[in-house]
């Protein structure tokens, strides 16, 4: 399980070095030597959430490129009283989500749109000894969760950000977040169980959580697009 | 909350009230099994970083930085021609001189003085348009001695006493 107590240290790279905000306060008065600070403090991280979204190393690497280059280009808008790496990984995130949604609409213009995913999960597989290794198969059960969901649980689960640092990355209120976190362990736990061929009949509602303990109660409008409660 | 929990997200206290819970609900313990079964599949991904190992180059190698550089234009304020908002201030600068001078310039170039003389004090004033106007004049606190020199051409009347002795 994650641990919650690293977190601080796995996104703000710690250290003796100059913080961010005086990098890009040099950046912003020209000192390209700043930036390649702060490019070179963060590359790695990048690299590794763009991974888990893209699977492909070249791919991740392109857009990390693209990060920093619309993160060079936006510097002047960065508000210096919030965190520089929220920032950074939101423009990331959203280029990576960005991409995977053009390329499914390139690919699959109908098949696979987010209402079917969001509907129908792929079909309990009959032998879930299949050539897939274990990361394909997660791999697999991700697709099936809305992008919403999706993004948290990676971010979460695969890259370990805390909560509260998701909520900074994503724009939200980390009420929203934890909700959504929430609900997307539970969407992964009904496909996952169900791909395995161990669920129950009433689990292979994919997404439909079970427990009375993680039934959503109590709906009102927390978020800009849909209706979530708020959890604060 | 039970989710939260599988992935280490709940406080202590909500913990325990989920634990007691769970003690009396057979559903509720089979979706937890459920859960944790499904956080180990993702711990076990999230334990081998994709990629990351397979990648035999140097971090030089792997930097992005070389690409990014390559990309980024910097602006060079020293070597950029200043645009035409940057010359406000030196215009509002002149301006501002100008209307100075401006201010301080005579209204009209003297043409004429009158010259008084009373209990042995010189006085003079410049542009005295009408000579009754300078003779009811004489005398006020308007005005002062003055030292001049004369340009050519500037006609003078001098007054002894009230009486001209300009000669034309």
């Amino acid at each position: 399980m994650p641990d919650p107590t690293t977190d601080a240290e796995l996104v703000w790279p710690p250290g003796g070095g100059v913080g961010d905000a005086r990098l890009v306060e040099e950046v912003r008065h020209g000192s390209q030597e700043a930036f390649e600070q702060l490019v070179r403090r963060y590359e790695g991280r990048l690299l590794s959430v763009l991974l888990r979204f893209v699977r492909d190393r070249e791919l991740a690497r392109d857009l990390s490129q693209e990060t920093f280059l619309r993160v060079f280009e936006r510097i002047d808008q960065f508000d210096p009283s919030r965190r520089f790496g929220p920032w950074l990984f939101r423009i990331g995130v959203n280029l990576a989500l960005d991409f995977l949604r053009r390329r499914k609409r390139r690919i699959w213009p109908s098949l696979f749109s987010e209402s079917r995913m969001e509907k129908s999960p792929d079909p309990p597989v009959s032998d879930p000894r299949t050539q897939l290794d274990l990361e394909q198969e997660v791999r697999k059960v991700l697709e099936g969760i809305p992008e919403k969901y999706r993004t948290v649980l990676i971010l979460r689960d695969l890259e370990n950000f805390s909560t509260s640092e998701i909520a900074a990355i994503m724009h939200r209120k980390e009420a929203t977040i934890r909700w959504r976190l929430a609900e997307a362990r539970s969407r992964f736990q009904h496909i996952w169980t169900s791909r395995q061929g161990t669920g129950t009949d009433g689990e292979q509602l994919a997404g439909r959580p079970l427990s009375p303990l993680d039934s959503p109660s109590d709906r009102h409008a927390s978020d800009s697009d849909e209706l979530e409660p708020d959890l604060s | 909350m039970l989710a939260l929990w599988a992935g280490n997200d709940l406080d202590a206290a909500a913990q325990i009230g989920a634990q007691r819970h769970l003690a009396t609900c057979p559903q509720c313990r089979a979706h937890w099994h459920g859960l944790q079964v499904g956080q180990q599949a993702l711990e076990q991904v999230r334990l081998s970083p994709a990629g990351d190992a397979s990648d035999a180059r140097s971090s030089e190698e792997r930097s992005v930085w070389p690409g990014v550089a390559r990309q980024l234009r910097w602006s060079e304020p020293l070597s950029v021609a200043p645009g035409w908002r940057d010359w406000l201030p030196v215009g509002a600068l002149a301006a501002a001189c100008l209307a100075m001078v401006m201010a301080s310039w005579p209204q009209a170039t003297p043409t004429e003085m009158t010259e008084f003389h009373s209990g042995g004090m010189p006085m003079l004033r410049v542009n005295s348009a009408a000579w009754g106007q300078a003779e009811s004049l004489a005398g006020s606190d308007e005005w002062a001695p003055l030292q001049l020199a004369f340009p050519d051409g500037l006609r003078v009347r001098t007054l002894v006493d009230g009486t001209d002795v300009s000669g034309f």
